[in-house]
């Protein structure tokens, strides 16, 4: 087991590096090479790579900054202060679909899992057939940056030691199945096994942006505006040449761009934010796709040995055995008892006795690589819309999924499976019942889909009538203007994604910073000349 | 930041006694509860007005609204004239059931997102908490609800077997996607 470090990379930050935008008491103009919007995955990735390069950087985030320190473990506090809407943000369509996004320093990295995979090579061989985006995006660019965010972010699978019983009966039980499971590979510096991922890591171990990238692109000249909402990127003509933004307490940032824009705002923000500022493609908020994600609960034997969710690793067991047959990839997932609850079936008496036995309860979960195609639009009083609705195929992938993970919870030794179906009985108590998970109505609103990846909607591709953005992540049709979040991917991937989102954001980023520093070395031969 | 907004007004009075009422059924004192103590010493109401006035607006509003429709729901779920506030515990329990297994998705969302929020208030207990926890040495037999019994209005989805003609369906719950 590697050590944390004693002291997290988010507490001595270089002086005047932190605009907070919640105590900002006058309005800002300044200037920098490049300004990203955006601290998250891509943003903060883009920022590293850019300052590295030797641009002068501008991040601005429109959360605030939660620091290792001041990481909440209740639900409640965190969702509040750290996620969109508090949490309660929804995908509209058939039926209404939870989305988490972490609106803070560090985007969603600060809450999710960490989980680290390298895009599938049929997913970019279907990029270069379907969309034509290769050679500019193959394996072969995307490689040494994957490398470099693996060494940078430490990605090791979980230590044995903290992986904890829900993940162990995982692997355990995909095994007796005969199909292959493993251990995640993870941004882990010295993972205690607290299983509070989703709250973000108490203990600075999670490399997430807000204690890796960020703070690095700080000390190397970066600037951010935190809790500063960004209104629109400016444009002269056909050029994008700064971002105006508002604090939290209401004053005008306005930050120029001597070379570029870089946006990455999320799949559902970026969109709007570049119609805001003025972009019409045909593509933009088109081709919206995720991967909604089910989990299911069960209830093991007092007697046998106790799953004690609250220890181990937030996630980390997985199999992408069924990926691309099925179209599903399983993993575990360990609830904490404020998210736990309210999936337990009941209430009353009978909620509380299931409740006591929470440390017996084991929860493993599927996301769905969804064929289905949404909308994101802006709804009323300016509001991210996005609809979203699954289809026929997806809803029968889905209740695959759920089959094998009730098989395998009983043939674990379960004595209660909970389907969360509707059209289902809540509660199943034999290996049996899981045909009627297998008859299940194939029908958006019985199931309780979470949309947790998200991408497309500022779609990559070489023609702009079907695109947004080209080849080398530049809005067509604007010069200095960038889009490098996953709006940019053209499918979704079937893996968790934040680790091809930051190979593909640092892709663009060096490709950027390369067309600055040419760009800055002419003008300086000019200044010279003249 | 999320800050407190003007609008819609905080909860009237008979509002905040509806919310513990329905929080209450969903987490009740011992000894209708396995857990030490129930959600009412939490100050349930204080919390859901709290929440309401920090979330945006739309959420609010939604929540607000499943806060009336779990008040008025005895009327048209156990036929009972009253609110949630004037019932017992069990028949409480019953309402809140009832509601989340209810054949029309927007009513049992609702109910759900209410019972979420309950949860997470709940949580915050470090007794229950603790409590959650700790794996238990001793089996602890599940009470079955009988609240559901076939036949209720709020019951399968066309096309599906009813709970009678179905040999597996479970007792509690039939048909419910919590």
């Amino acid at each position: 087991m590697i050590t944390p470090p004693s002291e997290h990379a988010d507490e001595h930050l270089p002086e005047g590096a932190v605009v907070d935008g919640e105590l900002l008491m006058r309005s800002i103009d300044d200037a920098f090479d490049v300004v990203v919007i955006g601290s998250g995955a891509a943003g903060a990735t883009a920022a590293h790579a850019l300052t590295e390069a030797g641009l002068s950087v501008a991040i601005v985030e429109e959360g605030p900054w939660m620091k290792t320190k001041d990481v909440a473990s209740d639900v409640h506090t965190a969702f509040g202060r750290i996620m969109r809407q508090s949490g309660m943000q929804v995908l509209g369509g058939r039926a209404y679909m939870p989305m988490l996004q972490g609106r803070c320093v560090g985007g969603s990295t600060l809450v999710n899992s960490a989980i680290a995979w390298r895009i599938p090579e049929d997913v970019v061989d279907d990029w270069t057939a379907r969309f034509g985006l290769g050679p500019s995006v193959s394996m072969k660019e995307l490689e040494p940056h994957f490398d470099a965010l693996e060494r940078d972010l430490s990605v090791r699978e979980v230590d044995a030691a903290v992986l904890g019983e829900n993940n162990r009966l995982f692997v355990e039980q995909a095994s007796k199945h005969g199909f292959e499971a493993a251990p995640m590979r993870r941004y882990d510096r010295g993972c205690k096994g607290s299983g509070l991922c989703l709250t973000g890591c108490p203990n600075g171990a999670k490399q997430g942006m807000s204690v890796t990238y960020v703070p690095w692109a700080l000390a190397h000249g970066a600037r951010i505006f935190t809790s500063c909402t960004a209104l629109h990127v400016e444009l002269s003509g056909s050029r994008a040449v700064g971002v105006r933004a508002r604090s939290a307490s209401g004053h005008l940032v306005t930050i120029h761009a001597r070379h570029a824009v870089v946006v990455a705002a999320s799949t559902i923000q970026s969109p709007n934010l570049l119609r805001r500022s003025g972009v019409r493609a045909r593509a933009l908020g088109r081709h919206f796709q995720a991967h909604p994600g089910l989990a299911m609960g069960a209830l093991f034997p007092t007697t046998s040995r106790p799953i004690e969710m609250a220890f181990g690793a937030t996630q980390g067991a997985e199999s992408t055995h069924f990926r691309r047959t099925e179209r599903f990839k399983l993993e575990t997932i360990s609830l904490p008892p404020d998210l736990a609850g309210a999936r337990i079936p009941g209430v009353g008496r009978e909620l509380s006795e299931r409740l006591a036995q929470l440390a017996h309860v084991g929860v493993w979960a599927a996301q769905i690589r969804a064929e289905a195609e949404g909308v994101v639009k802006t709804g009323w009083g300016g509001a991210d819309r996005v609809d979203f609705t699954m289809g026929k195929r997806d809803l029968e992938a889905a209740r695959k999924a759920c089959a094998l993970i009730g098989r395998m919870f009983f043939e674990a030794g379960a004595r209660e499976v909970w389907p969360g179906i509707y059209g289902v009985p809540s509660v199943l108590r034999s290996i049996d019942e899981v045909r009627l998970v297998e008859n299940a109505p194939l029908e958006p609103r019985s199931y309780n889909f979470i949309a947790t990846h998200l991408f497309g909607a500022a779609r990559m591709g070489p023609d702009p009538r079907s695109s947004v953005v080209d080849l080398d992540f530049q809005v067509h049709g604007v010069d200095g203007l960038y889009v490098v979040d996953s709006s940019v991917f053209p499918t979704n991937l079937g893996v968790n994604p934040q680790h091809s989102i930051m190979a593909m954001s640092r892709l663009a980023a060096m490709r950027l910073a390369r067309t600055c520093m040419s760009t800055r070395a002419i003008r300086r031969t000019r200044r010279e000349a003249s | 930041m999320n800050r407190p907004r003007l609008f819609p007004p905080r909860l009237a009075p008979f509002e905040l006694a509806w919310t513990d009422a329905a929080f209450d059924a969903i987490y009740p004192e011992p000894p209708g509860s396995a857990l030490p103590h129930g959600v009412l010493s939490m100050h349930p109401a204080r919390f859901f007005d709290g929440v309401l006035a920090s979330i945006p607006f739309e959420q609010a509003l939604g929540l607000r609204v499943t806060l009336w429709m779990i008040a008025l729901a005895p009327l048209f779920t156990i036929r009972r004239l009253g609110t949630i506030a004037s019932i017992g515990p069990d028949e409480r329990a019953r309402v809140l059931e009832r509601l989340l297994t209810s054949s029309n998705y927007f009513v049992r969302q609702l109910a759900m997102s209410f019972k979420a929020m309950a949860t997470l208030l709940y949580a915050k207990s470090d007794a229950v908490r603790a409590a959650m926890s700790k794996p238990l040495l001793r089996p602890l037999v599940l009470v079955s609800a009988t609240s559901l019994a076939a036949g209720s209005r709020f019951g399968a989805p066309a096309g599906s077997r009813s709970p009678r003609s179905n040999p597996l369906a479970g007792g509690a719950h039939d048909h419910a996607a919590e």
